[in-house]
């Protein structure tokens, strides 16, 4: 198996958010703020390393026909665990991700790339998915972050999260009575979601399109 | 080996194995969670009262609160003084909102009846960016310097009933807690 096609397929053409529409709950609700995205993106990194490679391990021992409830458990303990280190060492950012870090657990991303990819492949390989698909699910939700806090608040800060009084950058963009409120909003993350789907799928449209013009062209 | 002996094992021994992990990261995370939420009742002290360097704390233990009062979160009550002067009041409250999600917040009064805004401690499970938003300033302002009686007029937030309403019930309580026992 190709490593290299496997990390660029979760970013890419595989991409969570912006291709296969997993993990829309939290896309929609917690990207507010650049913040919230980034804090988001790295607890599903770190969940998706764990669960992938515990299962990828087990993989030839779990029988079968409780594959799914054993995957169910290791996910909801991966997730429990990296919620008791969130609000012990991160208090802001758990307290501003909220119900969104347990319910990391039904994820589709998470018991979707166990089931698909973890349960049939090596461990290397399976680290290497995780790392793609989060990577992939961390860029989606950033972008609709960035988008939304920058129309909605006209400020673009991010902090470090393990001590929020250090402000890492912050730029005052769009003065203050010219933001669109809107985009703070759940109607600001639809309309922000389905404009970035609109982008992309006419970026990857116009590759294809480029593609096959050089195949004719080939021939 | 038989399936109905070998199911259950395996079940029991990852369920065992889980909680044995699980139980290892709470034994080390439980203390310094909890200190985080006394750091955090301590600056949202500090943040009702600017410049009240030395915080004395007093749990009242004449003004108990009665049942009703219990059950709109009211917790505690602590009189907040600097040297010999009373700076205000603070109500500790802790009230339960959206999805059974815990909001602890300080409501302050003023020594002359003046409700003064309250500050979100810690807040469980609330929906962010909706229920999330009665930590801003922006909600909790706008029933600022109030006279404590008209405290029932308050905006609440757009889709967000469920958290606003104890929060509001529980500032309402201590308001008249404080004008049936503390104002002369």
């Amino acid at each position: 198996m190709d490593k290299k096609k496997v990390f660029i397929a979760g970013i890419t053409k595989e991409n969570p958010v912006l291709m296969m529409f997993l993990g829309m709950c939290p896309a929609l609700a917690i990207t507010t703020s650049i913040d919230n995205g980034i804090g988001m993106g790295l607890a599903v990194i770190i969940v998706l390393l764990l669960t992938n490679s515990i299962i990828s391990l087990i993989r030839n021992t779990v029988p079968n026909e409780i594959r799914i409830p054993v995957y169910i458990i290791i996910i909801a303990a991966v997730v429990s665990i990296i919620e008791m280190l969130m609000q012990a060492y991160t208090p802001q950012l758990s307290t501003s991700l909220g119900i969104f870090i347990p319910l990391i657990v039904v994820n589709c991303i998470i018991l979707g790339r166990a089931e698909a990819f973890a349960s049939k492949n090596n461990i290397l390989n399976s680290m290497i998915d995780a790392l793609g698909m989060g990577l992939g699910f961390t860029l989606g939700i950033f972008l609709m972050s960035f988008v939304r806090q920058l129309l909605g608040t006209g400020v673009l800060n991010l902090h470090n999260m393990f001590d929020s009084s250090v402000v890492f950058f912050q730029f005052n963009i769009i003065p203050k009575d010219f933001v669109i409120d809107i985009f703070t909003q759940p109607t600001g993350a639809f309309l922000t979601l389905g404009f970035l789907v609109a982008i992309v799928n006419a970026i990857t449209s116009a590759v294809k399109k480029h593609q096959a013009n050089k195949k004719v062209e080939a021939k | 080996m038989n399936k109905f002996i070998k199911l259950p094992l395996y079940l029991a021994i990852v369920g065992a194995l889980t909680t044995a992990a699980l139980a290892t990261v709470h034994q080390f995370t439980a203390p310094i969670i909890a200190e985080n939420i006394i750091k955090a009742e301590e600056a949202a002290l500090q943040e009702l009262f600017e410049g009240a360097i030395s915080v004395v704390l007093d749990e009242e233990p004449e003004h108990k609160f009665d049942k009703n009062e219990e059950k709109s979160g009211l917790v505690s009550l602590f009189i907040v003084s600097q040297d010999d002067t009373i700076l205000g009041y603070v109500y500790k409250s802790s009230v339960v909102g959206y999805k059974g999600g815990v909001i602890t917040f300080l409501i302050s009064i003023s020594p002359d009846g003046v409700y003064n805004g309250y500050k979100v401690v810690t807040m469980q499970d609330q929906t962010s960016g909706i229920g999330t938003k009665v930590a801003d300033a922006d909600f909790y302002e706008q029933f600022l310097d109030k006279e404590i009686t008209s405290v029932s007029e308050i905006v609440k937030l757009d889709g967000a009933t469920i958290t606003t309403q104890p929060v509001v019930d529980a500032i309402k309580a201590a308001t008249q807690h404080f004008s049936a026992h503390i104002k002369q």
